[in-house]
């Protein structure tokens, strides 16, 4: 048993609306959603578990959302509402362990096998301290690993049912992960999307279970490498560590145009802005990034999205510009119409950064100061831990 | 005008003013050097509106006269000529140069004399241009030169940040000092002048690093027996340096160089704030060999932004300790390696810029250095050993690696 | 006929009497001789349309701000004038758009970052002969954001001795942020007797030619001058006016072979320079028909003006000089050269009897 992780995913229940439900009371039990304007082409960032009712979700047109709940009541997003919150939650996760993988922002894995209350009960624990401390709904998902834990808390909440947010706790037992996935869809498995899907109910799998079954041999002859990974995942094997990094894994921004462009002026000048914002931002954060993604989605919503590997990082509006546009002139046709275009960066890293002489006076040298220190102190306590329960258990997990 | 000189005395005086020869200006004047023979002198001359440079090599003057013409065309023709005398007459009609050497003769249209920007000089080989007035101090030549050399290299090139593309230079009781920062180091260094050679008053001047480096590319033909003058303008806006040619007879040779630049008018940040005041880890290891391990390290830093790591580990007991240099290249691997080292003090680890580094080092004379640092994230300082602080001093900022 | 300013002030500049009063008063020192003027602003943005006399203004600024013996005018003897006049002053720096191979190019060029640093550096050194450093940057609707961004410090606030001219086409093409910085003085086209008098005085152009030139400069002296200093310039625009009189009365075959011709020869200058002069024509055109010719500019047809007025109807006289309007804005933004020179050849009012 020396070798078994205890993982935690934890999940806010649809988060933003329960920041403004805390900030407005009176949105308590009602439909509502987050997002954009309903007027132009906003779409649902969240919405309330009284509005889901009624088959509204997320990523939906606000437009359409409102022909199918017309009493939906619109809330404008705050999103620096969203992340100070945010970090009180992630506060309140890395009092627990510094062991914590955040997500995004409202999703996160914790490694809690240094720990020695059972993670069932640090599940609870956590739970209760959000919604005591916070007032915010949460659903976790325990197991040995990030990907049961993950999709333990998707079963966990869909399970729950009712009008409100489902405050789910779902457990997987060690040893229980191929059993626990052997009913569930293909498609809950990380890594199989529309296409790999439907290759996998064409050689007549439909559930993990089946998956599991298929021999490994056969799906990477098939598949390739992925294959082997999917067999792997359909067994319940997943040996990624949960890594500390606190800086984003990706960085992109995308625009909803207020009308479908079928303009290549105006498509390519949104490109070039979209690929400034997301270059400031990564020198704000110093990083740089070797692969380039494009998102475009058309008029029908199909969302098409095209990536490419350069040879050096960057963080150079100019080169992402350049790269994007490789992907966007063979995926565009003169004339088509677009409905939003995203740019982003990822495989990140960090860049290292000369501070100047006098910088020394300044706030913002003694907080990135500070936060150096603490990322030292940190490292110390996981190199601590990995000398108390020895670097296997952090590192590599379980075998199958 | 008519005038003659040897060939070698003209191309080496036009080398010298031709770096001062504006290559981009809108003023059409800039582009050529201005010629004037006066008593028994040839002077050179050549601007770019911050630096001036006057040169007086030997000649015989028949008719004293003067005239503006091409600096590279001149230069050109000059140095492709063999070494013998080289006869300049001028045509005042059409303002046009004769020049005659050996079986060569060429014409050049000039510019009229008079267009060329006023230079003021110290007033010693012309007695009717207006001789300059000011705070006049001497300077060792040779001192000088080493001086320099040792903190303009600190200045920063970015020219939207014109204060820190000088270097401060301040004469305070029987001291002067030099200092420069680009913002990320900062070389300072000082020496004690002469008695009587001081300023008689406390002074504090912003030179462009440039006209600073000229300087002491030029001393190193100067004579380093006889002194280098120096004259700040009452108003603080000018600064003058005049040096002496040597003085045997050898071809090639000037009389006197005066420099003349503009000095930069602001305030020099107050670098006092920013020099550690005390340290943690004090190391000391042999020059030439950390100058290799930075350079050696600095090859597979290059593509990572320069970074290298400095670890530096105190002996056990009476042992040594040791400086280890690391540095990652993401197609190359890593390097690492191990210099022995005096440490005193706590074990530590820093990354600088390699670039930095080596700029710093190429510049010390002695054997040995001395880094001393307090922590990853604050200044260290390096100087020689045996120099005092207050001798020469160059602080680094590190550089915060990735995380 | 009002008197020109330039034998008043003594400013070598014709017209713009307002802003020479202005910026006389500005440099004049407000105690006794020889003390700094109180009222001296540090950056002057002059605007006004292509050749109506910016530069020229800018420069005789400069000029008077740093000729050594007088407070009010330049006196056109002393060393400093004399450098002005022969573009040597050392205190004196022009700053032009430059295209990518760092030649001046006003058309296309950029006012480019670079340019703004050292700008930045050149200020903080002090004038090498006089009491001033004056810039003129030239063109500034042709500035790189980054260029304009990085000078707003200095324009703000220079050092004492710094002045900066910037001549643009006009203040919205500018950003709010350097307007806001500067005094600015929107220049008026000059009265065609001003430019008329220039013309006589200061160039030796004989009277009726220079009454000509100045009725077709539209206020724009730098155009009258340049049009007598080209060798062909009014023989060009006798050439233009001929072939415009053929096409008038050219079919649509003849008219779209010259419109073929216009878009192969792709020189913009030219093209524009043409545009402007058939507008002028069109317009004398439309004035005859109104019965006032005396106040055309194409001073020397006016038999053929006639003619043309009296054969044609006002309206589509009128209806072409929109179109004019409109295909001009065109061609500035290139949709497609061809078809806008198409529609503008083939809309002309048309003088032939029998139509194919």
């Amino acid at each position: 048993m020396d070798n078994i992780r205890k993982i935690i995913h934890i999940d806010l229940d649809a988060f933003f609306c329960a920041v403004e439900e805390l900030r407005d009371p009176s949105l308590r039990g009602k439909p509502f959603a987050v997002g954009g304007s309903p007027t132009g082409r906003g779409v649902v960032a969240s919405c309330s578990y009284p509005a889901r009712q009624f088959g509204v979700h997320s990523a939906m047109p606000m437009s359409q959302a409102l022909r199918l709940c017309p009493q939906l009541i619109v809330v404008r997003s705050r999103h620096s509402d969203y992340s100070a919150v945010s970090r009180q939650v992630m506060a309140r996760l890395r009092a627990l362990t510094p062991l914590v993988e955040q997500l995004s922002i409202d999703e996160a894995f914790l490694d809690v096998t240094g720990l020695d209350r059972p993670a069932t009960l640090l599940a609870r624990e956590l739970q209760q301290t959000i919604r005591e401390e916070l007032d915010l709904p949460c659903s976790l998902g325990v197991a040995t690993n990030k990907l049961v834990a993950k999709i333990a808390n998707n079963v966990g909440k869909a399970q729950a049912g009712g009008d409100g947010p489902p405050n789910a706790i779902q457990v997987v037992p060690p040893g229980q992960e191929a059993a626990f996935l052997a009913p569930l869809p293909c498609e809950e498995l990380w890594g199989v999307g529309p296409k790999t899907a439907a290759r996998l109910h064409e050689l007549g799998m439909e559930t993990i279970g089946d998956m599991a079954r298929f021999p490994e041999a056969e799906l990477e002859r098939l598949f390739g490498k992925h294959g082997r990974d999917l067999a792997r995942r359909a067994k319940g094997i997943d040996e990624r560590p949960v890594t500390t990094h606190r800086e984003a894994k990706s960085v992109s921004q995308e625009t909803t145009f207020r009308r479908d462009v079928s303009d290549g002026a105006e498509l390519r000048q949104a490109l070039r802005r979209l690929s400034e914002g997301v270059a400031r931002r990564l020198q704000r954060k110093r990083l740089a990034g070797s692969t380039v993604k494009l998102k475009l989605r058309w008029s029908d919503f199909t969302t098409p999205t095209r990536q490419t590997t350069l040879r050096q990082p960057t963080d150079d509006a100019g080169q992402i510009y350049t790269a994007v546009l490789k992907l966007f002139e063979p995926l565009w046709r003169p004339g088509q119409a677009v409905r939003l275009l995203g740019v982003g960066v990822t495989n990140l890293d960090e860049r290292p950064y000369q501070p100047r002489l006098w910088d020394m006076e300044t706030e913002a040298f003694r907080r990135a100061e500070a936060a150096y220190e603490k990322e030292r102190r940190l490292r110390a306590v996981v190199e601590a831990l990995e000398a108390r329960y020895g670097e296997e258990v952090l590192r590599r997990g379980v075998e199958g | 005008m008519r005038v003659s000189c040897l060939q070698e005395n003209l191309a080496k005086g036009l080398s010298i003013v031709g770096r001062a020869v504006s290559s981009r200006s809108t003023l059409p004047v800039l582009g050529n050097i201005l010629i004037e023979a006066k008593n028994n002198q040839l002077r050179l001359a050549a601007t770019n509106l911050e630096i001036a440079i006057n040169c007086w090599i030997g000649a015989k003057v028949e008719e004293e006269g003067a005239i503006t013409v091409p600096a590279r065309l001149l230069g050109e023709f000059v140095n492709s000529l063999p070494p013998e005398p080289i006869d300049l007459e001028l045509s005042v009609r059409t303002q046009t140069l004769n020049l005659h050497c050996a079986r060569y003769t060429a014409t050049m249209k000039g510019i009229d004399a008079s267009e060329f920007p006023i230079i003021v000089t110290t007033g010693a080989d012309n007695d009717e241009a207006p001789a300059l007035e000011g705070t006049v101090m001497e300077l060792n030549a040779a001192g000088l030169r080493n001086m320099i050399d040792q903190v303009a290299f600190a200045a920063s090139t970015d020219e939207s940040r014109p204060t820190l593309t000088g270097v401060e230079v301040s004469f305070k009781k029987d001291r002067l000092s030099m200092a420069a920062t680009d913002g990320f180091r900062l070389s300072v260094r000082s020496t004690h002048l002469g008695e009587s050679n001081g300023p008689g008053e406390d002074m504090t001047v912003i030179a462009p690093a440039r006209s600073l480096g000229e300087l002491a590319r030029i001393s190193a033909d100067a004579d380093d027996d006889r002194p280098v003058q120096v004259i700040i303008t009452p108003t603080r806006n000018q600064i003058l340096f005049q040096i002496w040619g040597k003085r045997d007879d050898g071809r090639g040779n000037f009389h006197s160089v005066e420099l003349v630049s503009q000095l930069i008018d602001a305030r020099f940040p107050d670098y006092n704030a920013i020099i550690p005041k005390n340290y943690n880890t004090r190391t000391v290891v042999d020059k030439a060999e950390f100058l290799k391990a930075v350079r050696v390290a600095y090859l597979f830093a290059r593509d990572n932004n320069n970074i290298i790591r400095l670890s530096v580990t105190p002996g056990e007991g009476d042992g040594p300790g040791q400086l280890q240099l690391m540095a990652t290249s993401a197609e190359m691997g890593d390097a690492v390696n191990i210099i022995d080292a005096l440490v005193e003090g706590e074990g530590m680890e820093i990354a600088f810029n390699a670039k930095y580094l080596i700029d710093v080092l190429s510049q010390i004379d002695q054997t040995q250095v001395v880094l001393e640092t307090t922590q990853g994230t604050r200044p260290g300082a390096i100087r020689p050993l045996g120099m005092g602080e207050d001798e020469f001093l160059h602080v680094i900022m590190p550089m915060q690696p990735p995380r | 006929m009002n008197a020109t300013l330039a034998s008043e002030t003594n400013w070598p500049v014709y017209g713009h009497d307002w802003v020479v009063q202005l910026l006389q008063r500005a440099i004049a020192p407000t105690g006794e001789t020889g003390s700094a003027p109180a009222r001296l602003g540090h950056a002057y943005l002059f605007t006004g349309p292509q050749q109506v006399g910016k530069t020229t203004l800018a420069r005789a600024f400069a000029q008077a701000l740093l000729c050594e013996n007088s407070d009010r005018a330049p006196c056109g003897e002393c060393r400093s004038c004399r450098l002005m006049a022969h573009g040597n002053h050392p205190d004196f720096r022009l700053i032009q758009p430059l295209n990518s191979d760092g030649e001046p190019d006003r058309e296309n060029g950029l006012l480019r970052v670079e340019q703004a640093a050292g700008i930045i550096r050149d200020v903080s050194t002090s004038p090498m002969e006089g009491r001033y450093k004056v810039f003129l940057i030239q063109d500034f609707q042709r500035a790189h954001p980054h260029f304009a961004n990085k000078l707003l410090k200095t324009l703000e606030e220079p050092p004492a001795q710094v002045v900066l001219a910037l001549t643009a086409s006009d203040r919205n093409s500018l950003l709010p942020t350097i307007v806001s910085r500067c005094q600015v003085f929107d220049l008026r086209p000059v009265d065609a007797a001003v430019v008329a008098l220039a013309l006589r005085q200061q160039w030796d152009v004989d009277a009726e030619q220079a009454e000509l030139l100045a009725r077709l400069a539209s206020g724009r002296l730098g155009w009258a001058v340049e049009q007598q200093t080209l060798p062909d310039g009014l023989d060009q625009r006798t050439a233009e006016l001929e072939t415009l009189w053929r096409l008038v009365g050219a079919n649509r075959i003849e008219r779209m072979a010259f419109a073929a011709s216009l878009a192969s020869n792709r020189d913009n200058r030219r093209l524009f320079g043409m545009l402007a002069l058939w507008t002028t024509w069109w317009r004398d055109v439309m004035l005859a028909q109104a019965g006032a010719l005396d106040a055309c500019s194409n001073v020397d047809c006016k038999s053929e003006l006639q003619r043309q007025a009296d054969a044609l109807s006002d309206a589509e006289v009128r209806r072409y000089l929109e179109t004019l309007n409109r295909i001009e804005g065109y061609l500035h933004h290139t949709v497609n050269t061809r078809l806008a020179l198409d529609v503008l050849l083939l809309q002309m009012p048309s003088l032939t009897t029998h139509r194919v």
